[in-house]
């Protein structure tokens, strides 16, 4: 099936079932809050080699403290990895940041009644590197740690909130030149980022080197995606590009859930197929095996048969 | 739509009433002849509440105002000068308790949850031994506010004490968690032996503040001369001190517009106590 003339490939993204907590980043400016998310949310585009999957999603509406504050999403495999990555990025980029304070920014994403949440501690481990001089603050029915620092002092919420979320969601632009398909994947990016709840943690919100599982040496657990590699499409048998197709990117999404990760494939999609260039549109699975969640393609964008747009 | 029960004053009584069995708890469920004969002590004799109070139940109108609503939760309204009456609202864990008017001695003591409302001034012991909730006082309060009884270690050890008036003399003594505001004045030794938690005073203070405290946090946004035990750190905008602004604000206790950019001057204290309390000293007014 076709949407605006791009092939919109029969097939499904399929993604995860993750861990993932919200943070709120305050500073005396929206510059140095930002400073503290970016180094909080850097190096963290998979769990795979970073621990936990991480982006910024904006600017705070409104902060604890009512200074300038950024929200940033964390996503990990699980609890234990969610919280033992948190309070090292914490303690390493957000403690270390001129100015700043961390805390929970909740997940307004669920229901009020939702009984999925769990809670884990950041703040009270971080608290010792106060070496005894660290306080506590009850304000309202929360608990925030104030540790002192030589610029005055970090102050951390104790208690962060988290839920079971969705990893993994993803689609590929194939085009005819590297031009087209960044022009494509950064509209698609654009429109995306538009949406709260879920984040495109790789540089820019694109990656251009997918992977496949597995690898002809024993030490890889996984490595390049070869079928949709144009530079070798001659020699790969299961090479998944026709003629003309000279540059694949993928787009990965994470997200609080599938309905979130679905709406922002959807209109991600429907941003990357209007531009020239653009031949089809894919995704990427390991055949519906291993993932609880599955994003067909068309169903998504409501293609019911025949050429659209 | 929640119930909600009137109660209102016939007469001001010549002697002290014993009035900890009017809280929403104790009257959620009653019949209206039941909380008639409910029994308050005064002097040596037990007297039916009907002898006090006319008394009506109906269903809760939404209110509008500027402290915070607990709409689905038993609501009971007392109108008169209950000056003389102790202990109203005393170990209340749910439900809502106004006043239109004045209460006694040792309103909210050992509260647990719910909220008190004194739409008029409260006497000594406010909130003593007070373990959560909400206590709002639109005018002052008496001597030993959220403080221990004479004997006992710990005061107020959770919930909130908002005053937007003045208070006496030892306000926050003992007090071990929570929060006390203080609109207006204060008396001598405002947080004495504190053991935690946090102490605001908006308006002048009288002497000795924090004398013997051991932890915790004493706010002051007027000028004091501390005790020569208080030794000085620095000047600075305590990030917490924001989070404490917009706490208070939503809970409609006033403060300046410029409340939050505030900087202060830190002291720690007491001295003689280990030194881990702290005195915070507005800058900016």
């Amino acid at each position: 099936m076709y949407l605006n003339g791009v092939e919109i490939e029969d097939t499904f993204a399929e993604a995860f079932s993750m861990r993932a907590a919200r943070l709120t980043v305050t500073a005396i400016n929206e510059q140095w809050a930002r400073h503290a998310a970016l180094a909080a949310t850097g190096f963290a585009t998979s769990v795979i080699g970073c621990g936990v999957e991480a982006g910024i999603e904006g600017n705070s509406q409104a902060t604890p403290d009512g200074r300038a504050g950024v929200d940033c999403l964390f996503f990990a495999s699980s609890k234990d990895d969610l919280e033992a990555n948190l309070v090292k990025r914490v303690g390493q980029a957000i403690m270390t940041s001129p100015t700043s304070a961390c805390y929970d920014g909740g997940l307004a994403e669920f229901p009020a009644d939702f009984d999925g949440f769990s809670k884990f501690n950041i703040g009270g481990k971080l608290r010792f590197f106060g070496d005894g001089y660290q306080a506590s603050k009850v304000i309202g029915s929360k608990r925030y740690w104030r540790i002192p620092v030589m610029e005055g002092e970090f102050l951390i919420e104790e208690e962060f909130t988290m839920s079971k979320a969705v990893g993994g969601g993803n689609f590929l632009i194939l085009a005819e030149s590297i031009e087209s398909a960044l022009q494509a994947a950064e509209a698609a990016v654009r429109k995306m980022q538009e949406i709260r709840g879920i984040i495109l943690p790789f540089p820019g919100g694109v990656v251009r080197s997918g992977s496949k599982v597995g690898s002809k040496y024993k030490f890889m657990s996984a490595s390049t995606n070869t079928d949709y590699c144009p530079t070798i499409r001659g020699r790969v048998e299961s090479s998944a590009l026709e003629e003309g197709i000279n540059a694949v990117l993928e787009i990965v999404i994470d997200g609080l859930t599938d309905r979130l990760v679905g709406q922002a494939m959807a209109s991600g999609i429907r941003e990357a197929v209007q531009v020239p260039g653009v031949r089809r549109i894919s995704a990427g699975n390991y055949g519906g095996r291993l993932g609880k969640y599955h994003f067909h393609l068309q169903q998504l964008l409501g293609l019911s048969g025949g050429e659209q747009g | 739509m929640s119930t909600q029960i009137t109660l209102r004053l016939k007469e001001e009584p010549s002697l002290p009433v014993e009035a900890e069995s009017i809280n929403p708890e104790n009257l959620n469920g009653k019949s209206l002849a039941e909380i008639q004969r409910l029994p308050l002590w005064s002097g040596k004799r037990s007297y039916p509440l009907e002898d006090y109070f006319e008394v009506e139940i109906s269903d809760s109108a939404e209110q509008t105002g500027a402290w915070p609503q607990e709409t689905d939760l038993l609501k009971v309204i007392l109108w008169g000068d209950l000056s003389r009456f102790k202990r109203l609202g005393q170990g209340m864990s749910a439900g809502e308790l106004e006043i239109q008017g004045s209460v006694g001695f040792h309103a909210g003591a050992e509260m647990r949850g719910g909220i008190l409302r004194i739409k008029g001034n409260a006497g000594d012991w406010l909130g003593a031994h007070m373990e959560g909730g909400q206590i709002l006082v639109e005018g002052s309060a008496g001597h030993f506010t959220g403080a221990a009884y004479r004997g006992k270690t710990q005061g107020m050890s959770g919930g909130s004490i908002l005053i937007r008036g003045n208070a006496g003399q030892m306000a926050g003594s003992r007090m071990r968690r929570g929060l006390l505001a203080i609109g207006g004045d204060c008396g001598d030794a405002p947080g004495f032996k504190m053991l935690a938690g946090t102490l605001l005073i908006a308006g002048n203070s009288g002497i000795r503040a924090g004398s013997n405290m051991r932890r915790g946090t004493i706010i002051f946004l007027q000028p004091i001369k501390l005790l020569p035990t208080f030794y000085y750190n620095c000047c600075y905008r305590p990030i917490f001190w924001g989070l404490l602004v917009q706490e208070l604000r939503s809970k409609g206790f006033d403060l300046s517009e410029s409340a939050s950019e505030a900087f202060f001057r830190r002291f720690s204290g007491d001295a003689n106590e280990g030194g881990k309390g702290e005195i915070l000293l507005c800058q900016s007014n």
